[in-house]
């Protein structure tokens, strides 16, 4: 025959620790844990970890609301027109957004300066048409051979 | 419909008054409740003045969805769920957040303070002084994800049950359980750690 400690595994068992310090499990339940509990060390150990954890939440205390909050919020109800309320805080955060805006300037100069140091101005546009120039020694008949002189004198008969 | 004296009246009874906008009813409902929300979203935040801000947010909102309230619906529960969605939605807002933490540039000392309370690391004024426990407590419990947060908090300090809470959060109980589980044990190793 089983025990009922048998019948419960450390890891089932704590699955339960909550439900059972909380006082939602059913008698059933709770019996078999509680048996698991008995006779299972490490799993007392665990629980009892768990209780005082949850004790110490009770050391965490929290503040009255202040007298004023009625009246405040009373005094935000009479201000306006309820949808006003969504624009309160716009003014407080007006320094925000004219910050964002402000760095938001700065990062499009910033780029457009940038941008300018990096793409090619007309300097490198000429180096470039140098380069396609030297490119030409490939071609059939390159520019300052007999063969490109022939070619033009050709060509201009040929008008 | 009868009227009650406000000291007397239930809280449902007292939302169907402010649903036709009496602001004396609904001063008499806040007077009733607002240390509650207060603390909620207190432990929730972890700063007295965000969890001020907050509760009037709470009130707000209770003020404007008054009409839509059914009496079906308990008060508590029913306020607990604008609470929780309150909370949920301060920390969800990185605009917000993004915004604020922007303002430092040009913060005075008020702002540097929200800025501070932004972080929700509990300034001694907050809570008590030398109260090194509490911080830790305030600590493990700031750690947990919002949902666990929120489960543990209307369990432990509001005393709801886990079906209630389910209502609150809108999941069902057995992932009420789960968030338990979790927080728990959450719990349990944070504040092992800060002992050790």
């Amino acid at each position: 025959m089983s025990t009922p400690a048998a019948e419960l595994g450390c890891h089932q068992a704590r699955q339960c620790f909550s439900a059972l310090q909380d006082k939602a499990l059913s008698k059933d339940h709770q019996l078999r844990l509680e048996a698991h509990l008995e006779c299972c060390p490490a799993c007392r150990a665990e629980y009892s970890r768990l209780e005082a954890a949850w004790a110490a939440l009770g050391e965490l205390p929290a503040p009255s609301a202040p007298s004023a909050l009625a009246g405040q919020v009373l005094k935000r109800i009479e201000a306006g027109p309820r949808w006003l309320n969504v624009l309160r805080p716009l003014p407080r955060l007006a320094p925000s957004v004219a910050a964002l805006g402000a760095m938001l300037l700065l990062g499009l100069v910033a780029g457009g300066f940038l941008g300018h140091a990096v793409l090619p101005g007309q300097e490198a546009l000429a180096e470039s048409t140098s380069t396609l120039q030297a490119l030409d020694v490939f071609t059939p008949a390159p520019q300052g051979t007999l063969a490109h002189g022939y070619l033009q004198l050709a060509a201009l008969e040929g008008k | 419909m009868d009227k009650c004296p406000v000291g007397s009246c239930s809280s449902e009874a007292l939302m169907q008054r402010v649903a036709l906008g009496d602001s004396q009813a609904f001063a008499a409902l806040m007077a009733r409740h607002q240390d509650r929300v207060m603390a909620v979203d207190f432990r929730f935040l972890g700063s007295r003045q965000e969890a001020e801000d907050l509760a009037q947010e709470v009130f707000l909102r209770v003020w404007r969805a008054a009409p839509s309230y059914t009496p079906s619906a308990r008060f508590t529960t029913w306020l607990y769920a604008i609470t929780a969605n309150r909370c949920k939605s301060a920390l969800r807002s990185f605009w917000r957040t993004g915004v604020l933490l922007l303002g430092a540039l040009s913060a005075d000392e008020e702002d540097q303070a929200d800025l501070a309370d932004q972080r929700r690391s509990p300034s001694p004024e907050d809570l008590a002084l030398g109260a090194e426990r509490a911080r830790q407590v305030a600590t493990a419990l700031g750690s947990l994800p919002k949902t666990q947060r929120l489960a543990t908090i209307l369990l432990r300090y509001e005393g709801l049950s886990y079906a209630e809470i389910a209502e609150v959060l809108g999941v069902s109980v057995p992932a009420v359980e789960s968030l338990l589980v979790r927080a728990k044990r959450s719990l349990e190793e944070k504040l092992r750690q800060h002992q050790e």
